[in-house]
C-alpha cells in the first residue's frame, strides 16, 4: 500500500473535545450517500465551425492484459456539525488490475475523520497541501464544505503521485480532468504529476462524466459533439477550439464513447503519453463494460463512496473519539414528524 | 442492549458486537424473564447493498488502511445482532420467602420502555433460586450453557415419564448412562433394554479394571455361551408366551391340527407356570402320530435354542431393588421377534411384581423402544405401569416413532441436537416447550441439550453434559483424570 501516514496524521490531528455535535440526517434506506465533488472549473466556450470540425476517429477495443491498470477515486462526506465547524470523513480507493491478470485488487485508504472549523481550516489546508504538493501556500482555505473537498482532493492527488512513481509502463485512470491552474490544482502540480508519469513510462487518462466546456454555437456541453455518431469513437483534440485560457488544459481534450451503446465522456490525455492516443482509447475501451466506462474506475468509485451504514458508524465513532455531545436538530425537535 | 419489538410471546432485542449473548441465556427485561432462543444479525435496511459493494472485490485481494481510532467501529453496525427471546414469565417478590424473587409464568402487563428498559442477563444462581431449584454442591452431571455457567443436576425425585432424544451421536445415550449411574448412586434399581450392547462395559473403569459400579450391575444376555457372576443367560419362561408366539417361534402353521393342540394345552394351563417339560408330557399323550412327532421335534428345537427356561430376573429385581443397581438386558444379537417376546415377558413380570408391591419403584430405560415394544404396550407402559411404580425413560433418535400419548404424558424432556424439522415439530407436541424454542436444537453442539419438565421446574434450560469419570461409556475408552 502507498504511504499515507504523514498526510493522515495531519488530516486527523484535530481533537475537539466535548463539543456539541449535530449529526447529518442519514436514512438507512439510502444505499449510498453521495457528495458531489466541488467543481472549480468555470464555464468556458468551445468554438466549432462547420468548416473547421475536430477530427473524428474510431478504434477497436483491446484489453490491456500486459499492463498494470490503476484507477483512483475518492469521496468525502459531512458527518455532522460542531460549533463553527464540521466533522467530515474522507476515503479513497485504488483499484489495480495487475499486469497479466484480469481480476482487480483493491487498496482502500480511509475512512479518515477530519474536523474542520473556521479556526483551523487555513492551517489544516496549508499543512496538508504542503505535505502533498511540497510547497507552502498562503492561500486561504475556502468555506468548510469546500475545504473538506479540497482535503479529499489532496488525498487523491497524493495517491496519484505515489501511483505514477510506483508503477512503470502502466495505465492510470483518473476521475476528472487534467485541468490545471485552479487554487486546488496548481499548474506545477499537474505538470509534475504528468512529468513523473511520463518519466516512468506511465499513461495518465482523465475521465469526466460531465464538463463545463460548452459549445458556443448552441450552448450545449461538448459531450454532445458525438451525438448521433454511431459506435465507439472520439473527437479531438479540442484544445484548439477552446476560446479562453486554453493553456490551462494540460492534456489533449477529447470527447469519446468507449462502447457502441455507451455514454459520452470527456477524456484528458497528456500530449506526450507513451502510447498513441488512439491506442489509449482502445485500451480504455477494452477495460470498459457495456456502459462504456472503465470497470476499474467504476470499482474505485463504488468502493470509495460511503453507505448510510458506514456514515452512521462514523458518526458514532466521531462522537466516541472526540467526546462529542449530541445536539438535536432544532427543526427536528420542533417538527418531529 | 435494547428492546426492538415484541410479537406474541417473543421479544426481539438488539445488541452490539461488544455484548455477549448466548443461546439459552435468560435475560431480565425490567422484571420480564425472557430466554434467548435464536441469535441472528439485525436486519438493517441497506445492509445487502453495503455487503454487496464490499464483496465486489474479493477479501483476499483487498487491503485497507483505516484510521486506527476507527478500527473498532468499522462494521460495528452491520454486526449488530438480534436476540430472539421467548417470554417465559416474570419475577415477583415473594414476601413469604423474605422478599426473594419468584418466577411466575405468564405476563398480563407489558409496560416496558424501548428506550429505558433495564436489560441484563439473569445470573444462573438467581434463576435457579427463582425457580426453586437447588442442587447438591457436588453435582457434576451438567452445566448450563450461559456465559456464567452453573452446575445443573437431575434430581431423582423429579423423574417420571422421561424422554431423552437427539440425533445419532448427539450425546443422548451418554446422558442416559450418566443418569443410570446417578440412579444407582441414589439406590434406585434400573432395568435397561439395551439394543446396541452399549451398557455392557459400564462396570469397567478401563479394559482391565472394574469400577465401583461393577458389582451393582448385572447383565442378561440371550443365548449366552458361558455365564459369569455379572452376565447371565436371559431365558423366557414358556408360559409367559402366548401360543401364537410359541407357534411362530417353532414354525407351526396357524390353521394346522398341531396348532389346535397348542391352543388346547395353553387354555388348559392358563393359570399355571408350565415349562417345556410340561408341554412335552402333554405332547407325548397326543394320539395322532403325525401331530405328536411333529410337535416333539419342534419342542426339541425350542429346548436346544436355549431361549426358554425359568426366569432368574425376578430374583434379581427382588434382591436389588432396595440397594439399587442396574439390570441390563442385552438385546443386541437377537431377532426382532425374540426381542419383542423377551421384552414383553420382562415387562409383564415387572408389572405383576409392581402390583404385588414386590418393590416400591424401579426405573426402566427403553432404548429405541419402537423396535421391540408394540404401540399398545408402549401406551400401557406410560399409563398403567407408572401406577405400579415403574418410571420409564425413553431413549430414541426418532421421536416421531413414539406414540403421541408418550409426548402428552411426558414429565421430562431432554432433547439433544436435531437437524430434521419433522423431529423438531414432534418434540413440540409434548407441550413442555414451544416450537420456536425447540428449533434452537438445530444450533446445539454435541453433548448440549435442552432440559425441561419437573427436573427444571418447567423452565427450559440449555445445558451441556459433563464427562463421566471412571467408566467406559459406550465402549469408548475414557481417560481417568
Amino acid at each position: 500500500m502507498f504511504d499515507v501516514s504523514n498526510l493522515v496524521a495531519e488530516l486527523c490531528k484535530q481533537e475537539p473535545k466535548n463539543l456539541s455535535f449535530e449529526p447529518t440526517d442519514v436514512q438507512l434506506s439510502d444505499l449510498v450517500l453521495l457528495t458531489v465533488k466541488t467543481e472549480e472549473e468555470p464555464y468556458r466556450f468551445v468554438k466549432v465551425d462547420a468548416e473547421n470540425q475536430p477530427l473524428l476517429s474510431s478504434f477497436l477495443p483491446q484489453f490491456p492484459i500486459n499492463l498494470d491498470v490503476i484507477a483512483i477515486d475518492s469521496t468525502s462526506i459531512v458527518l455532522g456539525y460542531v460549533p463553527e465547524g464540521l466533522v467530515g470523513a474522507i476515503r479513497a480507493s485504488v483499484i489495480i488490475k495487475p499486469k497479466g491478470k484480469k481480476h482487480h485488487r483493491k487498496e482502500q485508504y480511509g475512512a479518515y475523520v477530519v474536523v474542520i472549523t473556521n479556526y483551523n481550516k487555513d492551517d489544516l489546508y496549508a499543512s496538508a497541501r504542503e505535505l502533498v504538493y511540497g510547497e507552502a501556500t498562503r492561500a486561504q482555505a475556502p468555506d468548510l464544505r469546500k475545504t473538506l473537498d479540497r482535503l479529499r482532493n489532496l488525498l487523491e492527488r497524493h495517491l496519484q503521485f505515489q501511483a505514477v512513481q510506483s508503477f512503470s509502463n502502466a495505465l492510470l485512470l483518473v476521475d476528472g480532468s487534467l485541468m490545471a491552474g485552479a487554487v486546488a490544482d496548481p499548474m506545477f502540480v499537474i505538470k509534475k504529476l504528468l512529468g513523473d508519469a511520463s518519466s516512468y513510462g506511465n499513461t495518465v487518462v482523465g475521465l469526466s462524466k460531465s464538463t463545463t466546456l460548452t459549445l458556443r454555437e448552441n450552448q450545449l456541453g461538448i459531450l454532445s459533439l458525438i451525438d448521433g455518431i454511431p459506435g465507439a469513437c472520439y473527437v479531438g483534440d479540442l484544445r484548439g477550439y477552446i476560446t479562453q485560457q486554453k493553456d490551462r488544459y494540460v492534456g489533449c481534450v477529447y470527447v469519446g464513447r468507449l462502447a457502441p451503446n455507451g455514454e459520452a465522456f470527456r477524456f484528458d490525455i497528456p500530449e506526450d503519453s507513451p502510447v498513441s492516443h488512439k491506442e489509449v482509447f482502445s485500451m480504455v475501451s477494452g477495460l470498459s463494460g457495456e456502459h462504456g466506462y472503465p470497470e476499474a474506475l467504476k470499482l474505485a468509485h463504488m468502493t470509495s463512496v460511503f453507505s448510510s451504514i458506514e456514515v452512521i458508524e462514523l458518526q458514532a465513532a466521531a462522537i466516541n473519539l472526540y467526546g462529542l455531545q449530541l445536539r438535536e436538530n432544532v427543526r427536528r425537535k420542533l417538527f418531529p414528524m | 442492549m435494547y428492546v426492538l419489538t415484541k410479537y406474541g410471546d417473543e421479544l426481539a432485542l438488539v445488541f452490539s458486537p461488544d455484548e455477549t449473548v448466548r443461546l439459552g441465556d435468560t435475560l431480565l427485561v425490567d422484571d420480564i424473564v425472557a430466554q434467548v432462543v435464536d441469535i441472528q444479525f439485525a436486519d438493517l435496511p441497506g445492509v445487502l447493498e453495503h455487503i454487496l459493494r464490499k464483496s465486489l472485490i474479493a477479501k483476499s485481494e483487498t487491503e485497507e488502511h483505516v484510521q486506527p481510532e476507527l478500527q473498532s467501529v468499522v462494521d460495528s453496525l452491520t454486526d449488530q445482532k438480534l436476540a430472539r427471546t421467548k417470554i417465559r414469565g416474570h419475577l415477583v417478590s415473594d414476601d413469604e420467602r423474605n422478599a426473594r424473587n419468584v418466577f411466575k409464568t405468564g405476563l398480563s402487563e407489558f409496560n416496558i420502555s424501548r428506550a429505558s428498559a433495564n436489560i441484563r442477563r439473569l445470573r444462573q444462581d438467581a434463576l435457579f433460586d427463582a425457580l426453586d431449584l437447588s442442587f447438591p454442591p457436588t453435582c457434576d452431571l451438567a452445566t448450563t450453557l450461559s456465559d456464567e455457567c452453573a452446575d445443573f443436576d437431575i434430581l431423582i425425585d423429579k423423574l417420571g415419564i422421561n424422554l431423552i432424544t437427539g440425533m445419532k451421536g448427539s450425546g443422548k445415550s451418554y446422558l442416559a448412562k450418566r443418569l443410570l449411574f446417578k440412579l444407582i448412586d441414589n439406590n434406585v434399581l434400573t432395568l435397561v433394554f439395551d439394543l446396541n450392547a452399549e451398557y455392557l462395559n459400564l462396570g469397567k473403569a478401563d479394559d482391565d479394571t472394574q469400577n465401583r459400579y461393577a458389582d451393582r450391575i448385572v447383565t442378561f444376555t440371550p443365548y449366552l455361551a458361558e455365564e459369569t457372576n455379572s452376565e447371565l443367560t436371559l431365558t423366557i419362561p414358556i408360559h409367559e408366551l402366548s401360543y401364537d408366539d410359541f407357534a411362530a417361534f417353532v414354525n407351526i402353521q396357524r390353521d394346522s391340527a398341531t396348532y389346535l393342540y397348542l391352543i388346547q394345552f395353553w387354555r388348559k394351563n392358563n393359570d399355571i407356570a408350565f415349562t417345556l417339560d410340561d408341554l412335552e408330557q402333554f405332547v407325548i399323550g397326543i394320539e395322532n402320530d403325525y401331530v405328536r412327532e411333529g410337535l416333539l421335534q419342534r419342542l426339541e428345537v425350542a429346548r436346544i435354542s436355549g431361549l426358554f427356561g425359568p426366569n432368574a430376573v425376578t430374583g434379581f429385581i427382588k434382591a436389588m431393588h432396595e440397594e439399587g443397581g442396574a439390570i441390563i438386558f442385552n438385546l443386541s444379537e437377537i431377532s426382532h421377534w425374540e426381542r419383542r417376546i423377551a421384552v414383553e415377558s420382562i415387562l409383564g413380570r415387572l408389572v405383576r411384581m409392581g402390583q404385588a408391591k414386590d418393590f416400591e419403584a424401579v426405573s426402566l430405560f427403553l432404548e429405541e423402544a419402537q423396535l421391540y415394544v408394540e404401540r399398545e404396550n408402549m401406551i400401557d407402559i406410560i399409563t398403567r405401569m407408572r401406577h405400579s411404580g415403574i418410571f420409564p425413560t425413553f431413549i430414541t433418535n426418532t421421536p416421531r416413532t413414539l406414540p403421541d400419548d408418550v409426548f402428552a404424558l411426558l414429565d421430562n424432556l431432554i432433547a439433544f441436537s436435531f437437524r430434521n424439522e419433522d423431529e423438531l415439530r414432534q418434540l413440540a407436541h409434548s407441550g413442555l416447550i414451544d416450537q420456536k424454542s425447540i428449533n434452537a436444537l438445530q444450533h446445539l453442539e454435541k453433548q448440549q441439550c435442552i432440559a425441561v419438565g419437573k427436573i427444571t421446574s418447567q423452565y427450559p434450560l440449555f445445558i451441556e453434559i459433563q464427562p463421566q469419570i471412571g467408566a467406559l461409556m459406550g465402549g469408548e475408552a475414557r481417560i481417568l483424570m
